[in-house]
């Protein structure tokens, strides 16, 4: 059987990691290799690292790939900034194994049925940052600064359509707050695609990854303050799901 | 022994050759006839959609090159390289692949209509005492990150399978010196890596 996936997310800003609270007020946590190096030896069921420096630039990115996918025997996905099918190539290059990709496809959706025609669409994952704003769930581009027309629901079927190959959803409005996952807007989503969903956004104890597994079907949990702030690691997270009967992975 | 990884342009050659290293094998990165011929076993290394990966190879290598090779010298393909082993595929349009295993390969459908990828870590059931797996768990977890899958009437072919969504999906496939994966072994913490020796030291 499929198991369920915890899966450790980092932003990237120059070349340490960061984290914040609803997308804003970042602060410094760490350094990425090492951090690789860690998780690695804690057989993570897998990494992402999402840029988030205002400029956008993925030559950061890059060199933080390169340096840390030689002690890297999972899968990792990398994000943030990418414009071109050439930044996809370069990211793949320095070893990631998935890009996930925010604005670039909100603008142009041909770019996802380029790029997934391209890499196979099980490479490319579509990020979509979203807020409740008088009571409607929309979604944010640029570090959920701008808002974007779709409707969230046509959005992730448009998506689904045009190749994405899973969807990363971050919910702005519980990101590094700890106050648990959204249950139901991630309930609400899976209404609209079979595609798995990574869902970030909330997690601030293990009950909460618990309670994401228990009432969804194909959502994978992506953790960070969890990890920044507190005194967890996969083991141990994977130990206590398994308790409760949750298929996770084996060590 | 030298292990050549095809090079066309499209696989993740820098997580295997992260893989490689790791387990102390040296190898070389192929791409063309003359690079083919001077390797002992080869990797076909997979991110990509099939139709752009047979494309891309065959601009740098004969497709009949790569056949003739396989009859002396082990081939593994790993995810979308176990896939263009096969007869035929239709991802990017329908094209022929490297016929080295009987087979054809398919989107993943539920109910014959929603599109599904099999992302994630899932068992897989091995057949016993097949090199391949020596000193692996049975029923060892493996990363898959895949939405098409290789279908075979060849039962002897199959030496490995998993479950998604209560169907059965071709994990591993062999046909003499040839083998191929779906899953991805240098993303799969020591087990995968051991896989990638046990192929090495064939």
């Amino acid at each position: 059987m499929l198991k369920k996936r915890i899966i450790p997310t980092f932003l990237i800003n120059s070349n340490r990691i960061v984290k914040g609270i609803n997308f804003k007020n970042y602060k410094d946590v760490g350094e990425p290799t090492s951090n690789i190096k860690i998780f690695n030896s804690q057989k993570s069921d897998e990494i992402m690292f999402i840029n988030v420096n205002k400029e956008k630039n993925i030559e950061n990115l890059k060199k933080i790939l390169k340096n840390s996918s030689e002690y890297c025997f999972m899968p990792m996905t990398a994000g943030g900034g990418i414009k071109s099918i050439k930044d996809i190539k370069n990211l793949l290059d320095c070893g990631a194994d998935k890009i996930s990709i925010n604005r670039k496809i909100s603008e142009d959706l041909n770019f996802l049925k380029k790029s997934s025609k391209e890499f196979g669409s099980q490479c490319i994952i579509v990020g979509i940052d979203v807020k409740k704003i008088n009571n409607e769930y929309r979604i944010f581009v640029n570090n959920g600064k701008k808002l974007i027309k779709y409707n969230l629901f046509d959005y992730i079927k448009k998506c689904d359509e045009f190749g994405a190959g899973e969807f990363f959803i971050n919910n702005i409005d519980r990101d590094g707050t700890k106050k648990g996952y959204d249950l139901e807007l991630i309930k609400n989503i899976e209404k609209y695609t079979e595609l798995p969903i990574i869902y970030s956004g909330g997690a601030g104890n293990l009950g909460h990854i618990y309670k994401l597994f228990k009432y969804t079907k194909n959502v994978a949990a992506a953790c960070s303050s969890i990890f920044c702030f507190g005194d967890n690691n996969p083991i141990r997270i994977r130990s206590y799901l398994r308790n409760k009967k949750i298929d996770v992975k084996n060590g | 022994m030298t292990i050549g990884i095809l090079d066309f342009g499209a696989g993740n050659i820098c997580s295997l050759t992260n893989a490689l290293k790791k387990i102390n094998k040296r190898f070389s990165l192929v791409r063309s006839k003359k690079d083919l011929n001077k390797c002992d076993k080869l990797i076909i290394p997979g991110v990509g959609s099939y139709n752009a990966a047979i494309n891309k190879i065959k601009k740098r290598i004969p497709l009949i090159e790569i056949i003739k090779y396989s009859k002396k010298k082990n081939v593994l393909g790993i995810c979308l390289g176990m896939q263009i082993l096969s007869t035929k595929g239709n991802e990017g349009g329908n094209v022929s692949g490297l016929n080295l295993i009987k087979g054809e390969v398919k989107p993943i459908f539920e109910n014959g209509k929603k599109r599904l990828s099999h992302v994630g870590w899932n068992n897989v059931c091995q057949k016993p005492k097949n090199k391949l797996f020596s000193n692996i768990k049975k029923n060892e977890e493996f990363y898959f990150v895949h939405s098409y899958q290789f279908i075979t009437k060849n039962k002897k072919n199959i030496i490995g399978k998993t479950k998604y969504n209560l169907k059965e999906i071709i994990a591993c496939i062999q046909n003499n010196k040839v083998f191929g994966v779906q899953f991805h072994p240098e993303k799969s913490h020591e087990s995968g890596l051991q896989l990638l020796k046990n192929f090495c030291d064939l």
